[in-house]
């Protein structure tokens, strides 16, 4: 083996039985680095790098983006708790969980097609803080229109109250 | 690549869906055993605090859209960086507010923790650790990703080809050129 053979593998080499050499190319090699000192020299300075690298402190999520992610579960628990269990057939879908998924994420599907939903009466308001503007979309549209079913019931009281003062007029 | 038992658990209680207090219970170990993690990950390879975070959001939205049909034949942390790779990806591609140079701010070094109780020590190691921290936010993203992968989360070959979805031997041509290249930037470094 040439040193540039030997340097071309000093990182599978540095990284041991996960570095996938096969055991002759690693005698070959260890044999090689026990002759030139240029290339032991090169080891170390990749290994330094290497363990520079490892030294680095692990980087802590701040509390409020685990707040936003722990939020998000609850939401998507609440409308599990709401739906009676989802069972695999009847899925909660969240608002907040639209856009694309590159394929590489998804596995064979399996969903059932999406059930249709009642129309949204209203709106919903725009959100406003940081959080809730993390959660954007998070917001449910109304799966059960009370309001609709208030005005249902005042459109016949109403109704109701015309007839009776028809009924008086004309007696 | 094997998920661990307590792990292939978790993902039975996710998928099952019947109880919406068990899956929460799940769903919460979940993003505490992963959450720095993902953060981590989306913070180096963006080196801005608040598209890391965005990133992070984006991240566990997809995974919970994910989960229902997620198999555990991969682990879950293996799972999670590679939906943070695809999707720190589409922001760098989309140009995110991004360190460029040495000089840049750079939110990984704004960030790191001072793990030394002595202060002097403290102040010796964090020059040594802003120093890395800035070599690594100037390699190609790319490099970066595999060499984080490699040396900061310890995945195999074969789990960051599978995180990055590309082939085992690229893994290895891009760490050798990730650690050239960090060689080289902290040639007067020693560890």
């Amino acid at each position: 083996m040439t040193c540039n053979d030997v340097q071309a593998r000093l990182s599978e080499w540095l990284d041991g039985d996960t570095g996938g050499l096969i055991a002759a190319e690693r005698a070959a090699i260890a044999a090689h680095l026990e002759t030139c000192a240029e290339c032991r020299g090169e080891l170390d300075r990749l290994k330094d790098a290497s363990a520079l690298v490892r030294a680095l402190p692990r980087l802590h999520a701040p509390a409020y983006v685990q707040g936003r992610a722990l939020a998000l579960g609850r939401e998507y628990a609440e409308e599990m708790r709401e739906r009676g269990g989802a069972r695999g057939e009847d899925v909660p879908r969240i608002a907040a969980l639209s856009g694309e998924m590159r394929v590489a994420e998804m596995p064979p599907p399996q969903m059932p097609p999406p059930r249709p939903r009642p129309p949204a009466p209203m709106q919903a308001p725009a959100p406003t803080g940081r959080i809730s503007q993390a959660v954007a979309g998070h917001v449910r549209s109304p799966r059960h229109p009370r309001g609709r079913n208030v005005r249902l019931v005042l459109a016949a009281a109403v109704a109701a109250a015309m007839l009776g003062l028809a009924y008086l007029f004309f007696r | 690549v094997t998920p661990t038992a307590n792990e292939a658990q978790l993902v039975r209680r996710l998928r099952q869906r019947d109880d919406a207090d068990d899956w929460l219970d799940a769903w919460e170990a979940v993003v505490t055993q992963n959450g720095s993690r993902v953060y981590g990950l989306a913070l180096r390879m963006l080196r801005n605090r608040e598209d890391a975070e965005d990133a992070t959001q984006e991240v566990w939205q997809r995974a919970l859209r994910g989960l229902e049909r997620f198999r555990g034949e991969s682990s879950l942390a293996t799972w999670l960086f590679r939906i943070t790779m695809n999707v720190c990806s589409s922001r760098l591609e989309a140009g995110s507010r991004t360190a460029s140079g040495p000089d840049s701010k750079d939110d990984v070094v704004v960030e790191m923790p001072d793990p030394a109780p002595d202060p002097e020590r403290r102040t010796a190691g964090r020059e040594v650790r802003e120093a890395v921290e800035r070599a690594l936010g100037t390699l190609d993203p790319a490099f970066r990703s595999t060499v984080i992968l490699r040396e900061l989360e310890g995945l195999s070959y074969e789990e960051i080809a599978e995180v990055l979805d590309i082939p085992v031997n690229t893994v290895k041509t891009r760490l050798h050129r990730a650690r050239r290249e960090l060689q080289s930037a902290l040639a007067g470094f020693r560890p």
